[in-house]
C-alpha cells in the first residue's frame, strides 16, 4: 500500500484534516499521528503536504490557528474549524459518501 | 485600524511558520528517541524524513499567495456586480473623476510640454537669447543686430559661444505650387553651440557665410518628411528658393525644432566685413535673434552685465546724439532662458488654468468621496447582514478598496482619454498663439505620474467609508434602519463641512472666469475703426529678381487694376504690411509681415539739442487704403496718385500720433527732419484704427507713407479686397487673376481681417473658454454636491419631518426648512470664496482688459448665479421632504 500513502488526492487530504481537526483543537504533528492512527497506519500524512494543506485551509478562513502550550509545554500551533470550515466539513463528507457509494456500486454491479 | 496592521504582519508570519514546523521536526525527534534511537542518529533520520524545510515552507507561503489572488478575483467579481446593480452611482463617480483627472492630466501635459519640459540639448539650462530693450520708450523686446552679435562672440568670455539667427521668408516650388514658407539665415556656429549632429548630410562651415558660397541649404527634419516625403537621396539636390539656385547639403535632427518649431529651411547668414557700418548696430538693421550658451557657472545677471559693458564702450565712442537717444529710450541688451523667452507669456494663463483643474480636482474628489460615504451609509443593512454571516470586517473593508479602485481605474481611463482629446483641440490653439513651439503630445512620464497619483487619490477616497464602517456598529443598523446613529451624525457633519467648501472652491473658479469673460467682452466692444467683416486680405510675395527694378511697381498697378475687376469687389488697396498685426510690447523678428518701428525725428526741435524722435508704427499704403478699410479721414487730404517717387514726401499720421506729438494744434502742415525743407511734410490725420489688434488700446501711433514713394524694394505686399461675398466664393477668382499676372506669385496669409483679428485674440478666448468650463464643470459638482448632501439629510430625518407634519407644519414650512440648511452653507461658502477671490484673482492682473480684479459686478453676478444654482439644487430634495406622509414617516419605525 506504499502508492496510498503518498497520492492521497488533494480534496481527500482536505477532508482527512478537517475532519480530524473537527475533534477539537490540535497540532500538525498530531493531526499526522492522528490519521497515520485512525487509518491503522495505511495512511501516512508527509509534512510536505500537511503543512501546505493546513496554510491553505487557514487562508480559506476554514480552519482557524491559536498558539497555545502543548503537553511538553512548548507553545504550538492548533487548528480548530471555523464555522465556515464545520460547513464545508459536513458537505465534504456527505459528497464523499455519496461518491463512494456510488464507486462501491460501480465496482459491485461490474462483479456479478 | 487593525487591518491596518495586518498588512506589516509579514515577518511575524514567517517567525510563526518556521517554530511551528521546527515543533513538528522536534517531537519526531523526541518520538525516535523514545523509541530507543540515540539522539544524534534520530535528530538526522527525522530531518531525513521531514524533507527540505525550506521547500514546505515555500509551498505554505504559495499556498496563502493563491487563496489570496483567489479572494481578489473573487472580490473583483463581487465588485463588478454590485456597481453594475447601481449604475447611476458608478457613473457618477467614473465621469466625475474622469472629467477632472482629464483636465488635470492636459493642463500638465501643456504646462510641461510648455513651459516645464527642459529643451534637448546639452547644457540646455545655460541657452540662452540676448535682445535689447527701449524700457523708457515701451520695447522691452527687441532684436539684435548682427553688429552685436560679432562684437559679443569676440569680447564676451562669461560665454561658451553665440549663433545668429534671422528669421527668412522665401517661396518654393514657383515653377509648380508656389509656395511661401519661413525659415532663417543662421551662423554656421548656431549647429556647434546646440551640440547637435546632421540626420543626413553635412551642416553649414564658416566659410558659407561669404557672398558667392552660400547657396545651401539645411533642411529642417519635419519639412524634409512633408515637403520631400523623406526622400533619402535628398542631399546634394538643387531646388529654386526665391528664384535662386541652393544646394541641399544637410537634414537637421529634430531636437532644433524645440528652439523654433516654424522654420522649414536654414540657409547661412551672409555678411561681407567690408560692408559692415557701425550704425547697423544702433538702427537694428540686419538684426535678428541672438542665442548664446553661458559658461557653467555664470549666472543669467552676470552675463547680461558682461553684454551691458560691451554695449557702454561701443556707445562711447559714437556721435553723441545717437549716444542722447541710447540714454533717452533706456537701452539696454538682456538675456533670458531660451525656453521663458518662447513661452514665458503663457505662464500666467497656464499657471491660472493649472490652479482652476486642481481646484476643480479637489470638488470632484471631495463629491466622489461624499457619494461613497453615502452609498457605504445606505448599504448599513447589507453590509451588517454579511458581517452576521461571518464576513470580517477586513473582507468588507477590502471589498470596498476593490470597489472604490475599480471606479478609480475606469476613471483613470477615462480621464486619459478626455485628456489625449483634448490635447488635440489644445495643439491648434497653442500652434496660433506661440507659432514656434512644438505640439503637445501626452508623455509618458506624466500620464504614469497622474495616474499613480490619481489611483493615490482614488485609495484615499475609499478608505473614508472603510474607516466609517470600521467604527460604526453595523449589528445596530439591522434593527434601527432609519435612525440616525452616532456614525451617520459624524457622516452628516462631514458632508455638510464638504459643501461648504466646495462652494467656495467653485466660486473661486467662477469669479476667475467672470473676471475673464468680462474682459473679454470689454476687448469685444472695442471698435477696431475699420471695417474687418468685410475686408479679405491676402498677401503677395514679390520674386527676388524683381526687388529694385520697376516690376515691383508694376506688378502692383496690375493687381490693384486687374483684381478690381472682379465682381462683387466693392474697393481694393494694397499696403506694405499686414493690415491687422500683433505687436503686444514685444518686436517680433518677422519683419516682412509685422510693422516695423520707425523714429520720425521732429523738425522744429530746439536749438542745442539733438532731435527729438517720435516713434511709431509705419506703413506703406496705396491711395485707395483708408476707402477701402473704411478709416475716416479726420484733417488733410489723402495720398494721390501724384504723390509719387519723385514729388515731396508726405505723411498721414493717426489721431493717436496728432494727439500726443502736437497736442492743441493742428498736424497738417508739420514735418519731420531738420532744416525746414517743404519735404517730409504730414499731410492728413486719419482716424486711430486697431490695426494692432483690439487690445493694443494707447500702444503705439501709427504713421502711413505712400507705397510708391518707399521704393522698389517691397519683398512682400498686402492686397485688401472689401466684399461682402464669401471668402470662399472670392478666394477661386482672386487666385486667378493673380495667376493672369503673374505665374510665379506665392499667395499667402488669405483670411478677413475679422479672422486675423480674432486670431489676436485667440490666447485670451482659449484662456477665457477653458477656466469658463472648468468653472461651469465646479459649480455642476458643487450643485451635486448640495443635493447629495440634502438628500440624505432628507432621509436622514423622514421620521423628524413626518413628526412635524403630524403636528401641523404646511407644506411650505417644510420645504423651506430644508432649503434654509443649503442655502445656509452656501451662503458660508460665499463668504469663505469671497474672501478667497479678492485674495486669488490679483494675480491674474495681466490677463484682464479693463477690468479691476476686484471689478465687484463679477463678484455679485457670480454670487447670484451660485445661490439660483444651491437653491435649485435644494428644490428637489425639499420637495420630497413636503411629500413625506406622517403617517407613512411615523410607521416607518
Amino acid at each position: 500500500m506504499d502508492a496510498a500513502k503518498s497520492e492521497l488526492l488533494q480534496g481527500t487530504l482536505d477532508l482527512l484534516i478537517l475532519k480530524v481537526v473537527a475533534m477539537g483543537p490540535i497540532h500538525g504533528y498530531a493531526i499526522s499521528k492522528r490519521i497515520q492512527q485512525i487509518s491503522k497506519d495505511v495512511l501516512r500524512v508527509q509534512q510536505g503536504s500537511l503543512y501546505p494543506a493546513l496554510h491553505r485551509l487557514e487562508g480559506r478562513k476554514l480552519l482557524q490557528a491559536e498558539w497555545k502550550d502543548a503537553d511538553s509545554g512548548r507553545e504550538a500551533k492548533f487548528y480548530s474549524l471555523t464555522a465556515a470550515g464545520r460547513k464545508q466539513l459536513g458537505a465534504e463528507e456527505s459528497d464523499w459518501e455519496r461518491i463512494s457509494e456510488a464507486i462501491g456500486l460501480v465496482l459491485r454491479s461490474c462483479q456479478l | 485600524m487593525g487591518w491596518f496592521r495586518a498588512l506589516f504582519h509579514r515577518r511575524d508570519r514567517e517567525r510563526h511558520l518556521d517554530s511551528e514546523l521546527r515543533f513538528h521536526l522536534d517531537l519526531q525527534v523526541e518520538e525516535k528517541i523514545s523509541a530507543g534511537m540515540a539522539p544524534e542518529q534520530a535528530r538526522r533520520e527525522a530531518a531525513i524524513e521531514f524533507g527540505g524545510m525550506e521547500l514546505i515552507k515555500e509551498e505554505c507561503r504559495d499556498e496563502r499567495a493563491s487563496v489570496w489572488f483567489e479572494q481578489l478575483a473573487k472580490d473583483f467579481l463581487v465588485s463588478l456586480r454590485s456597481l453594475r446593480r447601481s449604475p447611476v452611482f458608478s457613473a457618477t463617480v467614473i465621469v466625475t473623476l474622469a472629467v477632472c483627472l482629464g483636465a488635470n492630466i492636459s493642463i500638465f501635459s501643456v504646462l510641461y510640454g510648455l513651459i516645464l519640459k527642459p529643451l534637448p540639448f546639452h547644457g540646455s539650462d545655460r541657452l540662452v537669447e540676448a535682445y535689447n530693450s527701449q524700457d523708457r520708450w515701451g520695447f522691452t523686446k527687441l532684436p539684435v543686430s548682427y553688429l552685436q552679435y560679432l562684437d559679443f562672440k569676440e569680447n564676451a568670455d562669461d560665454f561658451e559661444g553665440f549663433a545668429f539667427w534671422k528669421p527668412w521668408t522665401f517661396t518654393i516650388g514657383e515653377d509648380s505650387v508656389p509656395t511661401r514658407g519661413a525659415g532663417a539665415s543662421i551662423t554656421s556656429d548656431f549647429f556647434p553651440l546646440l551640440d547637435v549632429q546632421p540626420l543626413m548630410g553635412r551642416f553649414f562651415t564658416a566659410e558659407n557665410s561669404m557672398p558667392g558660397k552660400d547657396h545651401v541649404v539645411v533642411l529642417t527634419r519635419s519639412f524634409w518628411e512633408t515637403y520631400y516625403g523623406s526622400d533619402p537621396a535628398i542631399i546634394g539636390k538643387i531646388v529654386r528658393i526665391s528664384g535662386e539656385p541652393f544646394t541641399i547639403i544637410g537634414v537637421a535632427p529634430a531636437e532644433i525644432e524645440a528652439i523654433r518649431a516654424d522654420a522649414a529651411i536654414l540657409r547661412p547668414f551672409v555678411w561681407a566685413p567690408n560692408k559692415a557700418r557701425p550704425p547697423d548696430r544702433w538702427s537694428l538693421t540686419n538684426a535678428g535673434i541672438l542665442y548664446g550658451q553661458l559658461k557653467g557657472g555664470v549666472s543669467l545677471s552676470k552675463g547680461e552685465i558682461q553684454l551691458m559693458t560691451l554695449e557702454q564702450r561701443f556707445y562711447e565712442h559714437v556721435d553723441p546724439e545717437i549716444r542722447y537717444h541710447v540714454k533717452e529710450s533706456g537701452w539696454r541688451t538682456r538675456i533670458g532662458a531660451v525656453r521663458d523667452q518662447q513661452t514665458g507669456s503663457l505662464k500666467t494663463s497656464l499657471s491660472l488654468l493649472q490652479a482652476g483643474v486642481l481646484f476643480v480636482l479637489l470638488l470632484g474628489c471631495v463629491n466622489v468621496a461624499n457619494l461613497m460615504l453615502a452609498r457605504a451609509f445606505s448599504r448599513r443593512p447589507e453590509l451588517a447582514v454579511r458581517q452576521a454571516l461571518g464576513a470580517s470586517r477586513w473582507v468588507l473593508a477590502r471589498q470596498i478598496l476593490v470597489e472604490s479602485m475599480l471606479l478609480a481605474s475606469a476613471g483613470v481611463a477615462l480621464g486619459l482619454a478626455l485628456a489625449w482629446t483634448s490635447l488635440r483641440v489644445m495643439n491648434t490653439y497653442i500652434t496660433r498663439i506661440v507659432p514656434s513651439v512644438q505640439e503637445i503630445s501626452l508623455n509618458g512620464p506624466i500620464v504614469i505620474l497622474c495616474t499613480v497619483s490619481s489611483l493615490v487619490v482614488a485609495l484615499l477616497i475609499g478608505l473614508l467609508p472603510i474607516m466609517w464602517i470600521w467604527r460604526a456598529n453595523l449589528q445596530g443598523a439591522i434593527h434601527l434602519r432609519s435612525r440616525q446613529s452616532s456614525a451617520g451624525r459624524g457622516v452628516r457633519a462631514a458632508r455638510s463641512l464638504l459643501v461648504t467648501a466646495q462652494v467656495a472652491i467653485a466660486l473661486v473658479l467662477l469669479v476667475g472666469a467672470g473676471l475673464l469673460i468680462e474682459s473679454f467682452a470689454r476687448v469685444l466692444a472695442v471698435n477696431p475703426g475699420f471695417n474687418a467683416r468685410e475686408i479679405l486680405h491676402v498677401r503677395v510675395a514679390m520674386p527676388q529678381t524683381y526687388l529694385g527694378t520697376s516690376k515691383v511697381g508694376s506688378t502692383e498697378n496690375q493687381i490693384l487694376a486687374k483684381m478690381a475687376e472682379i465682381p462683387g469687389v466693392e474697393s481694393i488697396s494694397l499696403s506694405s504690411n499686414i493690415p491687422v498685426n500683433g505687436y503686444a510690447k514685444t518686436y517680433s523678428t518677422d519683419s516682412s509681415t509685422q510693422f516695423t518701428l520707425n523714429s520720425y525725428p521732429r523738425r522744429e526741435s530746439p536749438a542745442g539739442k539733438p532731435d527729438e524722435l517720435l516713434n511709431a508704427f509705419d506703413l506703406g499704403i496705396s491711395p485707395e487704403f483708408f476707402d477701402t478699410m473704411g478709416i475716416r479721414l479726420i484733417e488733410g487730404r489723402k495720398f494721390t496718385a501724384s504723390d509719387d517717387a519723385r514729388s515731396p514726401k508726405v505723411f498721414i499720421v493717426d489721431r493717436a500720433f496728432a494727439e500726443k506729438y502736437f497736442p492743441g494744434r493742428s498736424a497738417v502742415g508739420q514735418g519731420f527732419g531738420r532744416g525746414g525743407k517743404n519735404d517730409h511734410v504730414i499731410v492728413g490725420v486719419a482716424e486711430t484704427a486697431a490695426l494692432n489688434g483690439l487690445e493694443a488700446r494707447g500702444g503705439m501711433p501709427f504713421v502711413y507713407r505712400p507705397l510708391s514713394q518707399g521704393g522698389n524694394w517691397h519683398t512682400d505686399i498686402s492686397v485688401e479686397l472689401r466684399t461682402t461675398r464669401d471668402t470662399t466664393d472670392i478666394l477661386p477668382l482672386v487666385r486667378d487673376k493673380l495667376r493672369e499676372i503673374d505665374g510665379t506669385l506665392p499667395m499667402y496669409s488669405v483670411g478677413t481681417l475679422q479672422s486675423k483679428i480674432d486670431t489676436l485674440l485667440s490666447s485670451r478666448r482659449g484662456v477665457m473658454l477653458l477656466l469658463g468650463t472648468y468653472s461651469l464643470i465646479a459649480l455642476l459638482l458643487s450643485a451635486i454636491g448640495i443635493y447629495g448632501m440634502l438628500a440624505y439629510d432628507v432621509a436622514l430625518r423622514t421620521h423628524e419631518i413626518g413628526v412635524r407634519g403630524a403636528i401641523g407644519a404646511s407644506r411650505r414650512q417644510i420645504m423651506a426648512l430644508i432649503l434654509r440648511e443649503g442655502i445656509w452653507r452656501t451662503l458660508n461658502g460665499l463668504l469663505i470664496g469671497l474672501a478667497g477671490a479678492f485674495l486669488l484673482t490679483r494675480f491674474m492682473t495681466s490677463l484682464l482688459f479693463e477690468v479691476r480684479p476686484a471689478d465687484p459686478m463679477a463678484y455679485l453676478a457670480v454670487s447670484i448665479l451660485l445661490l439660483l444654482v444651491a437653491t435649485i439644487a435644494g428644490y428637489l430634495p425639499a420637495r420630497r421632504a413636503a411629500n413625506v406622509d406622517p403617517a407613512v414617516a411615523l410607521r416607518a419605525e
